[in-house]
């Protein structure tokens, strides 16, 4: 039971591990589609030959979005600098304010702008941004994953071009813009953003390499407890003589092995916890409650296979 | 006798097929692991040293943005600038990677480092041009010429082998299989034709501890010339929200391999034991008919070899010539390898070396 408690004490650093690197996968993934929901879409836009102005499409696209709560961003073919921003969700407020201005629903038809804090613009926005744009601030990249060297308020700007990201409750709204921009001489693509558990796995080439070892391990688990099947058969024959059967297997064997089992992946998640939070990425240390999870999942699966593996060997032996 | 050895070990292998392939399944995936997370995790450990040699000053680099349908054009004004900034006796450097001499047929590639780039890395080039060799390159030799773009150059030197910089937009870069040419701005261009480089040179200068008034200069005269958009960036940024975290990725990596690693060693312990236990019988007989611990000892040898050594010794050996921050380890992993592989083998000599003949061949 020693070599078991210990190969769950492995398992469970592994896992801990695992769990970090899936954490850190979805953070990144989520930063970098700018935390936007697993509904939004992603909307290319090129300008055609008959392309009307963008005060027409911006005059029109705003129309269409007054009806709903929505977030769009923007990200123009021709700017490095800047992000367009629609929020009339309220999912950047931290930065926002709330303010109608990013609901579009101004009266005013400047491009309003909040500068990013330890941008080089800071300062400099004279020299930099349109004249059209009138920066109100600042705002602070640690609450929001915006990194962009500034956002202004969409729909007001000069530039159609380039690509928007559309979250909205209403499912049809990405395809309505679309047609409004297509309506108006520019080409259209849309997708979905596709954020999800198993496009975050499919992101990072390590997962592949982590679900391969894990698979590895559990054959290895397998290997081991047929192993100490094998090395007590004659015991088991024993017991079969006086009348033991399968159950009475797993019987016997639940409460060491569940004890082991637990008791080995709970100091493995706990190492590997203290492991992850000694590294410097921090965020990437899972929450108390996924832990738990990890620590009850791994003893409860490692106790089923090893009563199960054992059972299978015994009988076998008896046989 | 060797050959009857290589039959039982292969007999023994049949009979253990399933939990052998598994061993060597498990091998080779934790070798190549380790392999490529070791390359990762020295290239990020040596993009953080380099990037501290350098953080004694406030380091900035620029993100370019292409995109601006105007054509790029190297005005005067912008022209001044790169002499006063690359030909001054700062550090400040700019480099071009490609887009120069794409007609000329060099073995190797060519970085040509403008400005100082040898005192940022401590290079032995005091007279630009200076046109030297990588540690690693062949064809050429000290003394020799080299015509780059209709310009002959004699090699000054060649490099300390491990000679490295910083690309801040691609992390630390090896210098061993480059040739190196450190020029001024206003040399090179004299005798360069104008092309694309020119724009490329723009986008990769680095300036070292900069006032906000240069950068600023430097941002303008940039976003005028047409045809692309830069953006001052801080190295020690980039350190930070980069460099650290690949790091500490890789580490959680290591850490993850570092116990597939010894649940390996335990299964390949267990297997070996099972081997011996379910064999001892047969070998107790083959000591009767005057087999020696040694033959014995030879076949778990033979059979350490095929499910553990072989595979571990291959995968370390033929990757770390392909991932070559890993090849350092290499003798490092060959010690372990064998030290392992040992240690094994004296664990199954010592199960058998407690085998008594009589109780084993007695009926049970």
């Amino acid at each position: 039971m020693a070599m078991f408690a210990a190969v769950a004490m492995l398992l469970g650093v592994m896992l801990t591990v695992v769990t970090g690197h899936v954490t850190g996968a979805a953070r990144d993934w989520s930063d970098a589609n700018f935390g936007l929901s697993s509904r939004a879409s992603i909307l290319v836009v090129q300008s055609g030959v008959d392309a009307e102005l963008s005060s027409t499409v911006n005059s029109e696209a705003l129309s269409l979005l007054t009806q709903v709560d929505a977030t769009v961003i923007f990200e123009a073919d021709d700017d490095g600098l800047g992000m367009g921003l629609y929020d009339s969700a309220g999912r950047y407020s931290a930065i926002t304010g709330g303010g109608r201005d990013w609901r579009g629903d101004s009266s005013g038809s400047d491009v309003l702008a909040l500068v990013r804090e330890g941008s080089y613009l800071v300062g400099r926005e004279s020299s930099y941004l349109p004249d059209s744009v009138r920066v109100l601030g600042s705002y602070d990249p640690t609450v929001v994953p915006l990194s962009s060297e500034y956002v202004y308020t969409l729909f007001r700007q000069e530039t159609t071009s380039g690509t928007y990201f559309i979250d909205s409750a209403d499912a049809q709204l990405a395809a309505r813009l679309a047609a409004v921009f297509a309506r108006n001489g520019y080409m259209t693509e849309l997708a979905p953003l596709e954020v999800s558990v198993w496009s975050v796995i499919r992101s990072e080439p390590l997962s592949y390499a982590y679900l391969s070892a894990l698979l590895l391990v559990t054959g290895s688990l397998i290997l081991l407890c047929g192993n100490w099947a094998a090395q007590n058969r004659k015991r088991f024959a024993i017991h079969r003589m006086f009348g033991a059967h399968s159950g009475t297997y797993t019987t016997y064997l639940l409460p060491p092995a569940a004890l082991a089992a637990l008791s080995g992946s709970a100091v493995g998640i706990i190492a590997g916890a203290a492991a992850l939070a000694s590294l410097d990425s921090l965020s990437e240390l899972p929450g108390p409650f996924a832990l738990l999870i990890v620590g009850l999942g791994n003893g409860i699966a490692l106790t089923g296979i090893f009563l199960a593996t054992v059972s299978i060997h015994a009988r076998r032996q008896v046989a | 006798m060797i050959g009857y050895q290589l039959d039982a070990t292969a007999r023994e292998f049949a009979a253990l097929r399933g939990r052998v392939l598994l061993l060597i399944l498990q091998v080779l995936v934790t070798a190549l692991s380790l392999v490529f997370t070791l390359n990762d995790t020295v290239r990020s450990v040596n993009d953080l040293t380099l990037a501290a040699s350098l953080a004694d000053e406030n380091v900035t680099y620029f993100d370019v943005s292409y995109g601006d349908d105007a054509d790029f054009t190297l005005t005067p004004e912008l022209d001044d600038l790169l002499t006063a900034t690359l030909d001054g006796t700062t550090r400040d450097y700019a480099i071009i990677k490609s887009n120069y001499m794409p007609d000329t047929p060099l073995a190797s590639p060519v970085l040509v480092a403008l400005g100082g780039f040898a005192d940022a890395y401590g290079l032995d080039a005091t007279d630009a041009p200076a046109l030297l060799l990588g540690a690693k390159v062949t064809g050429y030799d000290v003394g020799a010429t080299v015509e780059l773009d209709a310009v002959p150059y004699q090699v000054a030197a060649r490099l300390p082998a491990g000679s490295a910089y910083l690309d801040p937009w691609m992390g630390y870069e090896s210098l061993d299989d480059t040739i190196l040419l450190i020029d001024t701005y206003s040399r090179f261009a004299q005798h360069t034709t104008p092309g694309i480089w020119q724009q490329e040179l723009l986008g990769r200068t680095v300036l070292f501890d900069p006032t906000a008034a240069a950068v600023t200069g430097y941002v303008d005269a940039t976003n005028t010339a047409g045809g692309m958009q830069v953006i001052p960036q801080s190295l020690d940024q980039r350190v930070d929200s980069v460099y650290r975290q690949k790091t500490s990725k890789n580490t959680m990596f290591l850490l993850f391999f570092g116990c597939l690693l010894l649940v390996l060693l335990a299964t390949i312990t267990w297997v070996l034991g099972s081997l011996v236990t379910s064999n001892l019988r047969r070998y107790a007989i083959e000591r009767v008919y005057g087999a020696r611990l040694g033959h014995l000892a030879a076949r778990l040898s033979l059979f350490l070899v095929v499910s553990f050594t072989a595979p571990a010794t291959v995968i370390f050996g033929f990757f770390a010539f392909i991932a070559p921050h890993a090849a350092g380890f290499l003798p490092v992993a060959l010690a372990v390898i064998l030290a392992v592989h040992l240690l094994l083998a004296a664990r199954g000599m010592w199960l058998l070396s407690r085998m008594n003949v009589t109780t084993l061949l007695r009926t049970e």
